[in-house]
């Protein structure tokens, strides 16, 4: 069978079927569960069932004491998160808790056993007295003065407010039109299919501590983990094995893996601790539970002034290492401009502390909240001037003499072509068909139709520049790559980043079969065990292909002038007289094998120039040269079948229009997007954890937190636009999270235009049957009281 | 999330159940698929699980003219595959096949859905619906009763300590009888929020509906609109007469529960 | 505990074990067969599917006591069954697979639903009801389905029915 799904000839663009599926398919994949080692014991952890309380006593039951670890029994240094700002507040952040407990689920015990089963037995017989406190639950009345204060020495429960302020909000007060909204996005989490999971032990012949962990950036881990432990990197190493989804939720050093790696050090066996489902939805990094209260002023034309008011985030008890969730709040304030030519923002942004677990990233990060705001304001304008939301959003898009675009937000939009994109997006879900559809439609029947439309920027592939700006600690802003020929002309190469679904043992041997002129199946990807890959910051932010992309090509360039120096000298020419095809050094009169080449480099070094050192193995770093981002983009337009009377959505049609520039693989950029924008449904008709007024999380299990499956969602049609970009190798631009940052804007949308007569409020997500029909009844009341009046 | 210690006793016959053992916590499984979840949570405890699938009396098919008698133990996949004979209107085929995924269909059984008592459940909606009796079987000897008298509360049943059903009868309907049915839930397979049944012939009208009370509920006033008027029927207020005792008829579950029942007549009635 | 026998895989299996134990850790733990996967340990996300007799079930929500006598059978014991090699060609020629971690209980329960509807298998729409209880977080299911529809497809076509 063909290695490509499609026809192709160029490796940069070829559908190359992915590598990796092998061990997938038949079984052969080793996720964190499968890994068996001798003696091995389970750890199940003490949860706290308090949202906030002090801790008055832990009990250990009689004879089992060495099996139960607490606060205090283990050396754990607090390793400080959030950025480098002095503003940010900080705390430690215990593994185990320690005096208080801050949320349902917080660690505060942790016991050992044979089998999980045995350990979660355990962990029934130990005692723990709490003394319960008022939970902080709401995010606005958390900074009240009088809110219980998670932090005694704080002076309120804030992480950080900021403010963004862009050009002059004071002339939006006369503007001829100014909406006030309320927006919300409700907390969620990550749900990856496989859990988190650690597996750790001290090897005494290696004198190391070998930590096996369900990760998407090991030799950070492994900083956080040295930090932690107090002992020196050079004595831990990481292994990330097959990583069954991430999505930003095994991007934070969590407490449970700083716990298991230190009773590691402790014990005589390994140590395993596999999250299970309701620990995830508990405990495990929670995502997107934003508020915004904004004001946008318009002219009379429905030309965007400017955006004004305040954004809430619900960051949780504790801000998650190495970066805290500062950056949900400033990248929510940022991204509200969108893609509109909008001159003024003025944003107070709040990143509250709360008794819930703390909040991480998560595909898309603050983007879906803020497209979410922005989007449904362009409707809301619309509305307000019965125009149509695409003619809002043709008169204020950015247009493509205006890129490089510096938005208000501070964000660089390299290029593209959004007027393009939208009006393909309109002409591809059949807008005009709709329209008809609606008109034949009588207003009394139960099944409205409606169609919605959202456009995302996604920045990618950001270094230095982006993350200086929001004073990380840590700055991704490069990737690795060593590539290696062995003695028989074989090729591998080690990454610093994490494939945990992406392809990218695919599309990176593509990229690097294209510099060597070798079959990508002649050359092995390898990645994740901090022992053999090079130093890298692993996979997050839609990233790789930028970094890790170009990390390869540079190592494989670099390779390539080797060999051809070899070769050259071998075929006695000169190196500018050769070239490298299907693994051959060649010229005029003669050719060399790759193999012959590295065998005189590694085991016949007398054979090599006189200038050159043995060994082909180059270790590089990449950046591009623009590390501000570069933007994806695009326009999702959907249409949903929505009924009055049940709040029932079906989406009938999906259409994505995106540019994320020149595409490695098309198959693996599409699967993606797919994958992207079946999350955003999720978050848009879904996904949801509700909490009690006393901190109770409400959706503990799949029996309430629900998730898309194929019978809620349509095929999804996705075309491309493509715009190279100018600042990195092959004009490549990051994909994964795009995808899952418009759905609930152009869902709600959609919503919306399907009772457009009645003009319901579509501002809070997960945009559920229940949340529609009180809405409807909402407005079908105000529309009684106004014909009354 | 494993559950905790417990022993497993495998029960062939029914007097290995019947023998009692007083000294443990027992209880009785025959799919698992409601048990084991809850066990996995240690929201249920017990220190003995007693399997009854294999047992002779809970996996009778018996068919006569006029009724059709199935045991306890059989599987929702029974029922949707056509295995099990049929009430004479295809509804219970119907509805088993609508009961979560295949896979807990292959497992699940009507008597363990009855059993458990869900408010949820579709099985005791759609027996209550076809005035179907319960066999019950327990230490004291055997006993039966309407489905509808079984079923008692949310999680509730009149069942004893140490009795289990082991079939039910269900009356065969009349020729040409018309039903209906309209589940609502979050999404396909889940839980449902409200799941009605309207059956209409000639002398039996009735319709059902879970989601509104603890228990499924006789939607009576409707009902006896249908026997007197038929497709004249005004219905929208009969069932709001027939749900305001339960809900705020300015409530959106008022709005949406409408909606199911609604729905489930009008499939009646158009057939 | 409790010895247990059953056939696993075309080949005898014994076992001790402890009764509160699911099939599904005793299969990935004692027989280490891990391309059974625990999604949610609570039936909802069809990782763990095996087959049982024939028929397609939860192994979380199976006990391993509960197997004395039975025929079960994983991804592992159906490497030279047709209707499996054709899935999983289809699977890697449409994408259907990013991160792995669903793809063994949708091959499963795939095979199962081709088994006993292939005809009907060749309509995208039935193919997503009956895969509805079967969480993937990656693909976003479009692969999959179309995967399993190309393979009703091609199964119809050279007209090969399973043993």
């Amino acid at each position: 069978m063909s290695a490509y799904s499609r026809s192709e000839t160029s490796l940069i663009g070829a559908s190359l079927l992915r590598k990796e599926d092998a061990r997938h398919l038949n079984g052969y994949a080793q996720f964190i569960a499968d890994i068996k080692l001798p003696r091995m014991r389970d750890v199940a952890f003490l949860r706290s069932d308090v949202a906030h309380g002090y801790i008055k006593s832990i009990q250990k039951p009689k004879g089992y004491e060495q099996q139960i670890y607490i606060h205090g029994d283990l050396p754990i240094e607090n390793l400080e998160a959030g950025p480098e700002l002095a503003a940010f507040r900080t705390s430690p952040y215990p593994p185990f808790a320690h005096e208080k407990v801050r949320y349902v689920g917080q660690i505060i015990a942790s016991a050992l056993a044979p089998n999980r089963a045995q350990a979660e037995d355990l962990v029934e017989e130990i005692e723990v007295k709490i003394e319960e406190l008022p939970a902080v639950v709401d995010v606005k009345k958390a900074i009240d003065a009088d809110a219980p204060r998670l932090f005694v020495h704080w002076p309120d429960n804030l992480f950080i407010k900021a403010r963004v302020d862009e050009g002059d909000h004071h002339q939006l007060r006369s503007a001829p039109i100014r909406l006030h909204r309320q927006f919300k996005m409700n907390r969620q989490a990550t749900v990856s299919l496989e859990g988190r999971g650690v597996l750790a032990y001290w090897d005494k012949r290696a004198d190391q501590l070998i930590v096996h962990l369900s990760t998407q950036g090991p030799h950070i881990m492994r900083i956080g983990l040295a930090q932690a432990l107090n002992v020196p990197q050079s004595k831990i190493r990481v292994i990330a094995p097959d990583i069954g989804g991430g999505f930003g939720g095994k991007n934070r050093l969590m407490p449970e893996e700083i716990a298991v790696a230190a009773m590691a050090l402790r014990v005589d066996f390994p140590l395993r601790w596999i999250e299970d489902r309701r620990e995830h939805l508990m405990a495990s990094v929670h995502a997107r539970d934003h508020y915004y209260d904004l004001i946008v002023s318009a002219d009379h034309n429905g030309r965007i002034l400017g955006i004004e008011g305040d954004v809430f985030i619900d960051a949780g008890a504790y801000a998650l290492w190495p970066t805290g969730s500062f950056m949900e709040a400033s990248m929510a304030a940022r991204n509200l401009p969108g893609p509109y030519d909008i001159k003024n923002l003025a944003i107070t942004n709040y990143t509250v502390a709360t008794n819930k677990a703390p909040m991480g990233p998560y595909r898309g990060v603050a983007r879906p909240g803020a497209c979410f705001a922005i989007e449904r304001l362009i409707d809301e304008v619309a509305h307000h001037l019965s125009k149509e939301p695409i003619d809002i959003r043709r008169l204020n898009m950015i247009k493509s003499s205006q890129f490089p675009y510096q938005t208000v937000g501070g964000y660089r939009l390299d290029n593209g072509d959004y007027q393009t994109c939208l009006e393909r997006a309109i002409d591809l879900i059949g807008f005009n068909t709709i329209r008809d559809y609606q008109k034949s439609k009588a207003s009394s029947e139960h099944v409205r139709r409606g169609v919605g439309f959202a456009f995302y920027s996604e920045q990618s592939g950001h270094g230095t520049a982006e993350w200086t700006k929001r004073k990380s600690r840590i700055v991704p802003g490069y990737e690795s790559a060593r590539i290696k020929l062995n003695s028989d002309g074989s090729v591998i190469i080690h990454i610093g980043a994490q494939n945990h679904g992406q392809g990218h043992e695919t599309t990176l041997a593509q990229i690097a079969a294209f510099e060597l002129g070798l079959d990508p199946h002649a050359i092995n990807i390898d990645y994740g065990d901090t022992a053999i890959a090079p130093f890298g910051f692993g996979s997050f932010a839609s990233r790789t292909i930028v970094f890790s992309g170009g990390a390869v090509a540079k190592a494989s360039r670099a390779m390539a002038d080797k060999i051809k120096k070899i070769g050259a000298h071998l075929l006695q020419t000169h190196d500018q007289s050769v070239f490298i095809k299907n693994g051959f050094v060649c010229a005029e009169h003669g050719e060399v094998s790759f193999s012959e080449i590295a065998r005189a480099a590694t085991i016949r070094q007398e054979l090599l120039p006189p200038d050159v050192n043995p060994l082909l193995e180059f270790t590089l770093t990449y950046e591009p040269s623009e590390s501000s981002g570069v933007f994806s983009y695009g326009t999702h337009a959907v249409v949903v079948d929505a009924d009055q009377r049940t709040g029932n959505v079906k989406i009938i049609d999906y259409v994505v229009v995106e540019d994320c520039g020149v595409m490695i693989n098309p198959m693996i950029v599409d699967g993606q997007i797919s994958g992207g924008v079946v999350q955003g449904i999720g978050t848009a008709l879904f996904e949801e954890i509700p909490y009690s007024d006393n901190g109770q999380p409400l959706a503990t299990t799949f029996a309430d937190y629900m998730v898309p499956t194929a019978s809620d969602i349509p095929t999804i049609r996705i075309y491309h636009m493509l715009t190279p970009a100018t600042t990195t190798e092959y004009g490549v631009k990051g994909v994964g999270e795009g995808g899952a940052i418009a759905p609930p804007a152009a869902i709600a949308n959609a919503i919306a235009d399907a009772f457009r007569e009645i003009n319901i409020g579509v501002n809070e997500t997960p945009l559920t049957s229940q949340r529609i029909v009180k809405a409807i009844m909402v407005a079908e009341a105000s529309q009684q009281e106004a014909r009354r009046s | 999330m494993k559950s905790a210690p417990l022993t497993y006793q495998r029960a062939s016959a029914l007097p290995d159940i019947l023998s009692g053992n007083s000294e443990m916590n027992s209880m009785f499984i025959a799919g698992g698929q409601s048990l084991l979840p809850m066990l996995a949570l240690r929201v249920a405890r017990t220190d003995k699980l007693i399997h009854i699938k294999d047992v002779p009396e809970l996996n009778v098919i018996e068919e006569t003219a006029r009724e059709v008698r199935i045991g306890a133990g059989l599987t929702h996949a029974a029922f949707e595959d056509g295995r099990v004979p049929d009430e004479g209107a295809g509804l219970m085929r119907d509805v088993a096949a609508d009961i979560a995924y295949r896979a807990i269909r292959n497992l699940g059984t009507i008597g363990g859905s009855v059993a458990l008592a869900d408010p949820a459940a579709d099985w005791p909606l759609c027996l209550i619906a076809l005035s179907a009796r319960a066999f019950i079987q327990g230490q004291n000897g055997s006993r039966d009763l309407w489905v509808d008298d079984l079923i008692k509360g949310a999680y509730e049943t009149s069942l004893r300590d140490g009795e289990l059903i082991t079939s039910f009868m269900i009356p065969k309907l009349p020729a040409h009888a018309r039903v209906g049915r309209c589940k609502l839930t979050k999404k396909k397979g889940a839980f449902s929020m409200s799941h009605a049944i309207a059956i209409l012939a000639p002398g039996y009208n009735k319709a059902y509906i879970s989601g509104v009370d603890t228990r499924p509920l006789l939607l009576r006033s409707t009902s006896e609109a249908l026997a007197r008027d038929g497709a004249q029927i005004n219905l929208a207020d009969v069932i709001a007469a027939d749900l305001s005792p339960y809900l705020d008829a300015q409530s959106y579950e008022f709005r949406m529960i409408h909606a199911v029942a609604s729905d489930a007549i009008m499939q009646a009635l158009s057939k | 505990m409790t010895a247990i026998k059953f056939t696993l895989n075309h080949e005898v299996c014994v076992g001790d074990v402890d009764d509160r134990q699911t099939l599904a850790d005793f299969l990935r733990d004692q027989c280490s067969l891990t391309a059974v996967h625990l999604g949610c340990e609570h039936g909802a996300c069809g990782a763990c599917t095996v087959e049982m007799d024939a028929q397609a079930v939860r192994s979380c929500l199976v006990l391993a006591v509960m197997c004395e006598g039975k025929t079960i059978t994983t991804l592992d014991g159906l490497a030279d069954d047709r209707i499996m090699s054709e899935l999983k060609s289809q699977f890697h020629l449409h994408h259907a697979l990013q991160c792995g971690f669903c793809t063994s209980g949708f091959l499963m329960m795939a095979r199962d639903i081709l088994r006993r509807n292939v005809s009907s298998c060749r309509k995208s729409d039935f193919v997503r009801e009956e895969l509805a209880g079967h969480i993937c977080r990656c693909t976003g299911y479009n692969g999959i389905i179309k995967a399993v529809t190309e393979t009703a497809h091609a199964l119809l076509a050279t007209q090969i029915k399973s043993a």
